[in-house]
């Protein structure tokens, strides 16, 4: 167990999106536009990485028992403080990042990584899981909003609160609407989940061979 | 039982820590925050009656109408929270409704402008919890235009319901809050005209 390597696990190998398949409520709702899945990443990944600290400094203290409703006063606490510091002080931000707060309540990830990880471990170790499994949810989610957002609306990178329209690549009216639906969502994330399967396989092959 | 007794003080430990912190970091951020909505409500109340230079709140005054006009004094106008009307020089020149309606994600506080002679000239969101990527259009300038233009008189409702107004893909909810609001808006703009209010 190194520093690093918990910091990177979070990318690929234990991906909380593709590998733990960890959050698939937030995934689907915001993964359907590149400027909102960064968004909803960033905001998880803070909080992601508060409530870690928080949780491995207080292991000693919290009870084994009565554990999962002391994590949840943590990161419900922190999901709020955080949310009133943001519209107080830097309210454009929030604008834009406010609405994924109320989701990050509700995203497991980071009730699972409190209980797997940063419950049983140091601070340090946790702050780098906390930081690479935010990365890897934010990784994940902006490459399957990418694929959602071109092919369900015909652009990329369009960012509407700041009224910015996005790069066009083909008509509107050529999208699969279906593809920002939920189920569309589904398809895309199995197909994605194949593909880095498919490819990691491939690659233990080889490195056997 | 002695189990019992600690670990619901540990629980209740835990829990009065993490209250006092809400309690401190609520208390510097309140004022802030306060300031900025109010700001934010200036803004959106000019942007959706152009040419006003003064709002005065009469939200008491048209208020008090909904229970004259409404059958055994059930509020007809439940989605409206306030009303402020716009002057230019001392003239009237438009209402501007901020109303509550529920979205798919919770309530939506969106402010309805109408003009002097009924006409819808401006709707903003103010503040939201829809969907992001669906519902959270609603906030996108391509919607709030369909709304722009439509009169007093005839029921503002989405082509889903039989309507004028096309619904946002995937967010027929949150689409049909915002019609609510603005149909209720109009309406009793059509009340207040009517019982000479302005």
């Amino acid at each position: 167990m190194s520093f690093r390597s918990e910091l990177t696990k979070g990318l690929v190998r234990e991906n909380p999106t593709f590998r733990i398949l960890l959050g698939m409520c937030p995934t689907m709702a915001t993964s359907l536009a590149i400027s909102n899945g960064i968004g909803m990443g960033i905001a998880a990944t803070f909080v992601l990485v508060g409530s870690n600290v928080i949780v491995s400094m207080l292991r000693n203290v919290i009870p084994s028992r009565i554990r999962i409703p002391c994590y949840i006063v943590v990161i419900a606490s922190f999901v709020t403080m955080v949310d009133l510091v943001m519209a107080a002080f830097v309210p454009k931000l929030h604008e834009v990042l406010g609405i994924f707060i109320p989701l990050i309540v509700v995203n497991c990830i980071i009730l699972a990584r409190a209980e797997a990880f940063a419950s049983k471990n140091g601070v340090l170790y946790s702050l780098a899981d906390g930081i690479g499994m935010g990365l890897g949810f934010t990784l994940a989610l902006t490459g399957l909003s990418a694929i959602r957002e071109l092919l369900g609306t015909g652009t990329l990178l369009a960012v509407p609160d700041f009224g910015f329209p996005g790069f066009k690549v083909f008509d509107r009216s050529l999208a699969a609407v279906m593809v920002i639906l939920p189920p569309g969502g589904f398809i895309t994330l199995g197909l994605l989940i194949g593909l880095l399967n498919s490819l990691t396989r491939r690659k233990k092959k080889a490195a056997q061979a | 039982m002695r189990d019992v007794l600690r670990l619901g003080f540990i629980l209740f430990a835990i829990c009065a820590v993490a209250a006092g912190a809400l309690a401190f970091v609520n208390d510097i951020t309140e004022e802030r925050i306060a300031a900025q909505a109010a700001m934010k409500l200036e803004q959106a109340l000019e942007s959706v009656v152009p040419g006003a230079e003064e709002f005065r709140d009469e939200t008491d005054k048209v208020l008090a109408l909904k229970v004259t006009v409404s059958d055994g004094g059930r509020p007809e106008f439940p989605l409206i929270k306030r009303v402020y009307v716009g002057y230019s020089n001392g003239e009237m020149v438009g209402a501007a409704f901020c109303c509550t309606p529920s979205g798919y994600g919770g309530p939506i506080d969106a402010v309805v402008g109408v003009s002097r002679d009924g006409v819808v000239t401006g709707l903003t969101v103010v503040k939201h919890t829809e969907t992001p990527g669906l519902g959270a259009n609603i906030t996108s300038r391509d919607f709030q235009m369909r709304f722009v233009g439509l009169r007093a008189g005839s029921p503002v409702k989405v082509a889903k319901d039989g309507g004028q107004v096309e619904a946002i893909t995937g967010a027929t909810i949150s689409s049909r809050a915002v019609a609510g609001a603005v149909d209720q808006a109009l309406r009793l703009f059509e009340v207040a005209t009517r019982e000479g209010v302005w």
